[in-house]
């Protein structure tokens, strides 16, 4: 079964939770989830980092009251997801960028543990191992061969998710070549990506993020080969999930003008 | 040992197994408020807590911990605690407010218009550089080798006329065991850097007192992470250590001592040493960081070099003894102001001291040169722009003797004293306008410099223009004006010039190039012609003249194929070059023709093979493959007794050639991860792996009746070494 699966079967016969009166106590029910998750997508699309914040901390309080094994590791998966996207947040200091990587460090290394099975998980690893090399490149010795593996262990897991491919395309646009980076290739692999999104559909059950980054992505990659024409028109895509993106209207877009 | 390491074990293992203690405390605002709903987090375990309605938690951690304590519209906060105690007060303090800021995935920059980009890995990377910056910058299209040193000879010039830039202050003495070639090798460790840009002409406005190249090398990024590496080999050993210090500032450290018995033992020279070539270096960093004041960064270079050295010059055969102190401070600042603009600022100085021993010639120099730069970039609408000022100063002083006929060690021809005490400052500020229309972006720039020794001033436009072709290429034509003071060693009080006139040079690029250099498939071919004005040269009456003269001209193709891991590049490189000048070191070493000749560095062609091979996940080999012709020299015809031995009777000046030079470099490494978080690199490397007997000067017999090649290094050097980072 799958964990998705696993989550959902827990929402429908958890029942509401026992509610004490204060925020800090308060035991959301298995719906929060799903809620916190879509006000953190929305943040996520609005470019909003304080949001983020927001929504990662109301996904932390959730934790200490939930007991099931898939809904914690859903849970722990979502709240690095959001520290992860606040590590490339220009606004967030340094060494709290530091301290988020860290958290989703660990809170992924638990979700592993919970859902061995959820491929998206050593993906997202993956990809924090990424961006902590990315802030501190003397890291690159030691995470850049174990980001390398928990990539190859979610594409094992989980070859034909999207957000799976999302992230090794995104691993092989930023990779240089010399260390088995390949543009063409990224390219090939967002447009993989795209197809699994279009047979997952837009309403999906969480973790569903991931379509945006496909398109804005994949812009990048046909610009990177010239193909302008071809990039603009996946950013006007991506602006079609995220209006609001300034990074597309104000940045990407003009660059294929 | 084994008993302590063994306790050592046990008491860790002790420690690790010590049962978590309940940790309690209250979470509350400034002004005292309980903050129920707070996330209360133990850094690096998966425990989670909540505050209460009254601000309190309680939770389980292993001794010392650090907690981090988060609320939404509250800075976030981490508290250490080393043991149990009663009970934690957390204040958190009030975010500050500000607008929905940008959040987004992994943004690479994109690198600069530049030449030539290096990143620490890729100088350990090129086979035959021997870790070293400078030697991996060599191997570049464009870049002539006149011997085994580190010199960088761009396009016709000489070694001198390339500026290096550390953070924007001039590093005067970029070489360590310097020659007339430039050195032995860089003075800076690529590991202090986070990146080098070598651009080989036709540079922008920005950068001034510079004739051929520019080598800009950008120190390392404040660290966030503490780390620490230690690197042992034949040649010396070697530590760093990075330490972050609170959220916003940071140290770095390295030092660095050569083990010389060691590397001859494995490599025995050709040449005899009565001291070594040894010494140290220490280098440090301190980084501060802030949002609202910009990146500030100071670093220090602190280095001594020393060696005894056969040396055969001409006929004379005798020891070289050098010992050198170098110091340099470079302090930098750069703000982001506003969306689109940077500010910066940098200064320092570089601090140079060298006695130098051989035959007759016995000199003691120093110098310090100062530099400082503000500079401000952004975009106003669809303009790029960039403006700024630079200034720079040096104070030479050399004492000593030395032969009456450059290179003359054995003082057949005389000794004379040699006394320069110069003096000399420059500033000068640029601007620059760039904007694209479509498929061309054409920048035009224009600097002005005050040179005070001759006391003139310079005005030098430069233009470049970019079009667009095709899907992934580029078609690039530049031209412009540069100048540069000459060098102080022109100026002794005795012989040498009063007044010179700063050298001047006149660009012209036009090349095309397809893909990025750091994509997977990269192809650039340049062209170029520079001329040169005010060269100095030698004058029996006054010194030295600056009415010498000269041109180059050549082609500079480069292409790199990066596939399946494999990392292939090559590049070829032909040249043409003759002057009419003489540097400081050859002053009346040769009777000079009418007209220009080829100099030292005019090598009509380079061609050069580098390749990185995975042999697996962990492991590479990489090759190094290069040939050149050989450079001209001025052959001796013959020698006249004279009462204190023969002099050589010159032929005409540069007129014969070396053969030709060619090397096979090869090397390997091996990394290992050590647990999570620390690896090891073990790397071999084979230089000259064909034993191939390069020679780069000619000795000659005492009467000059009879020359044999000058063998300066081991046909084949071994290297071995370990470095491991945690």
């Amino acid at each position: 079964m799958s964990l998705k699966a696993v989550v959902i079967l827990t929402a429908v016969i958890a029942g509401p939770p026992v509610t004490v009166g204060t925020i800090a106590t308060q035991t959301p029910a298995p719906s929060d989830l799903e809620a916190s998750a879509a006000r953190l997508e929305a943040a996520v699309l609005a470019e909003d980092a304080n949001g983020v914040k927001a929504a990662r901390i109301g996904l932390l309080r959730q934790l200490p009251a939930a007991s099931d094994p898939a809904r914690v590791a859903l849970l722990r998966y979502t709240a690095a997801y959001a520290g992860w996207r606040l590590a490339f947040a220009p606004a967030i200091p340094a060494g709290e960028k530091q301290d988020l990587l860290d958290d989703a460090e660990t809170q992924l290394k638990e979700t592993i543990k919970l859902s061995p099975a959820f491929a998206e998980a050593p993906a997202l690893l993956s990809a924090v191992y990424g961006a902590k090399i990315a802030q501190a490149p003397d890291l690159g010795m030691t995470l850049g061969m174990q980001a390398s593996a928990m990539l190859a262990k979610a594409v094992g897991l989980g070859p034909n998710n999207p957000r799976v491919l999302v992230l090794k395309a995104m691993s092989l646009f930023h990779t240089p070549p010399e260390y088995g980076g390949s543009v063409r290739e990224a390219e090939a692999v967002f447009r993989q990506a795209l197809t699994r999104f279009d047979q997952e559909g837009a309403r999906a059950p969480w973790p569903n993020w991931g379509r945006f980054d496909a398109h804005v992505w994949l812009g990048q990659a046909l610009a990177a080969r010239g193909d302008k024409a071809g990039a603009r028109n996946e950013y006007e895509k991506a602006l079609a999930i995220a209006p609001r993106s300034n990074w597309v209207k104000l940045s990407l877009l003009p660059q294929v003008r | 040992m084994t008993h302590l390491l063994l306790a050592a074990a046990v008491t860790l293992a002790a420690v690790q197994q010590l049962p978590p203690l309940q940790v309690t405390g209250e979470v509350v605002d400034p002004s005292g408020s309980a903050l129920p709903g707070a996330v209360v987090s133990v850094r690096g375990t998966p425990a989670i807590v909540v505050t209460d309605d009254r601000g309190r938690f309680t939770v389980a951690a292993t001794m010392p911990a650090t907690l981090v304590v988060e609320m939404p519209a509250f800075t976030t906060r981490t508290v250490q605690v080393a043991a149990a105690s009663a009970s934690i007060r957390i204040v958190l303090a009030l975010q500050a407010h500000s607008e929905a800021v940008a959040v987004r995935a992994p943004v690479i920059d994109s690198p600069p218009d530049a030449r030539v980009i290096l990143r620490p890995i890729d100088v350990v990377r090129t086979a035959g550089a021997r870790a070293d910056l400078m030697r991996a910058l060599a191997v570049s299209p464009g870049v002539v080798q006149l011997d085994e040193g580190a010199g960088l000879f761009v396009r016709g010039g000489d070694v001198s006329e390339t500026t290096v830039l550390l953070d924007g202050v001039v590093v005067s003495h970029p070489y360590r065991y310097e020659t007339p070639t430039g050195g032995f090798r860089g003075a800076i460790d690529p590991f202090l850097t986070q990146g080098i840009t070598f651009s080989t002409g036709a540079f922008a406005a920005d950068v001034g007192n510079s004739l051929s190249g520019l080598v800009d090398l950008r120190g390392q990024a404040r660290p966030t992470i503490p780390r620490v590496s230690v690197t042992a080999g034949l040649a010396g050993v070697s530590a760093m250590a990075a330490v972050p210090v609170g959220g916003k500032a940071g140290i770095r450290v390295a030092g660095n001592r050569t083990t010389p018995s060691l590397l001859f033992a494995v490599n025995p020279s050709p040449r005899e040493f009565d001291w070594l070539p040894g010494g140290w270096d220490v280098a440090g960093s301190a980084h501060l960081d802030t949002a609202t004041r910009g990146r500030a960064r100071v670093f220090l270079l602190e280095q001594r070099d020393h060696v005894g050295v056969e040396l055969e010059k001409d006929a004379f055969v005798g020891f070289l003894h050098s010992n050198a102190e170098h110091r340099l401070v470079a302090a930098s600042w750069l703000r982001t102001v506003g969306r689109d603009w940077n500010l910066s600022a940098s200064a320092g100085t570089d601090a140079y001291a060298n006695t130098t021993d051989v035959g007759v010639l016995a000199v003691t120099s120093s110098d310090r040169t100062g530099s400082a730069r503000l500079d401000a970039g952004g975009r106003l609408g669809d303009w790029r722009l960039r403006l700024g000022t630079d200034a720079g100063t040096i104070r030479a002083d050399v004492t000593g003797h030395a032969p009456e006929r450059g290179g003359d060690f054995g003082g057949v021809s005389g000794v004379t004293s040699f006394r320069s005490a110069h003096r000399d400052w420059r500033t000068g500020a640029y601007g620059e306008i760039t904007r694209r229309w479509g498929a061309v972006e054409p920048t035009v720039g224009l600097r002005a410099d005050y040179f005070d020794h001759p006391g003139v001033f310079r005005a030098d436009p430069r233009v470049n223009v970019t079009i667009d072709w095709g899907a992934r290429g580029r078609v690039r034509a530049a031209w412009g004006l540069y100048d540069q003071a000459p060098s102080p060693r022109y100026f002794d009080q005795a012989h040498g010039a009063i007044r010179l006139a700063p050298m001047a040079a006149t660009h012209y690029l036009a090349g095309y190039e397809a893909g990025r250099f750091d994509g997977a498939a990269y192809l650039r071919l340049e062209t170029y012609a520079k001329t040169y004005r005010h060269l100095p040269v030698q004058d029996p009456v006054v010194g030295f003249r600056d009415d010498g003269y000269g041109s180059a001209r050549g082609v500079d193709l480069f292409a790199r194929r990066v596939w399946h891991y494999i990392d292939l590049r090559g590049s070829a490189s032909w040249s043409h070059a003759r002057r009419r000048w003489t540097s400081p070191e050859q002053r009346d070493r040769y009777p000079l023709p009418d007209g220009t000749w080829a100099p030292d560095f005019a090598v009509p062609f380079t061609w050069q093979f580098l390749a990185t091979v995975p042999v697996s996940r962990t492991a590479s080999v990489n090759l190094g493959w290069r040939t050149a012709a050989g450079r001209p020299f001025t052959p001796a015809l013959g020698g006249v007794a004279t009462d204190s031995g023969y002099e050589p009777v010159w032929g005409t000046i540069n007129s014969e050639r070396l053969p030709r030079y060619e090397r096979l470099d090869l090397a390997a490494s091996v990394t290992r991860t050590i647990g999570a978080r620390a690896a090891a690199i073990f790397f071999v490397a084979v230089d000259n792996a064909l034993a191939r007997r390069n020679f780069f000067e000619y000795a000659y017999s005492a009467d000059y009746s009879a020359r044999h090649p000058v063998s300066s290094a081991s046909p084949r050097s071994f290297y071995v070494g370990c470095s491991v980072t945690r």
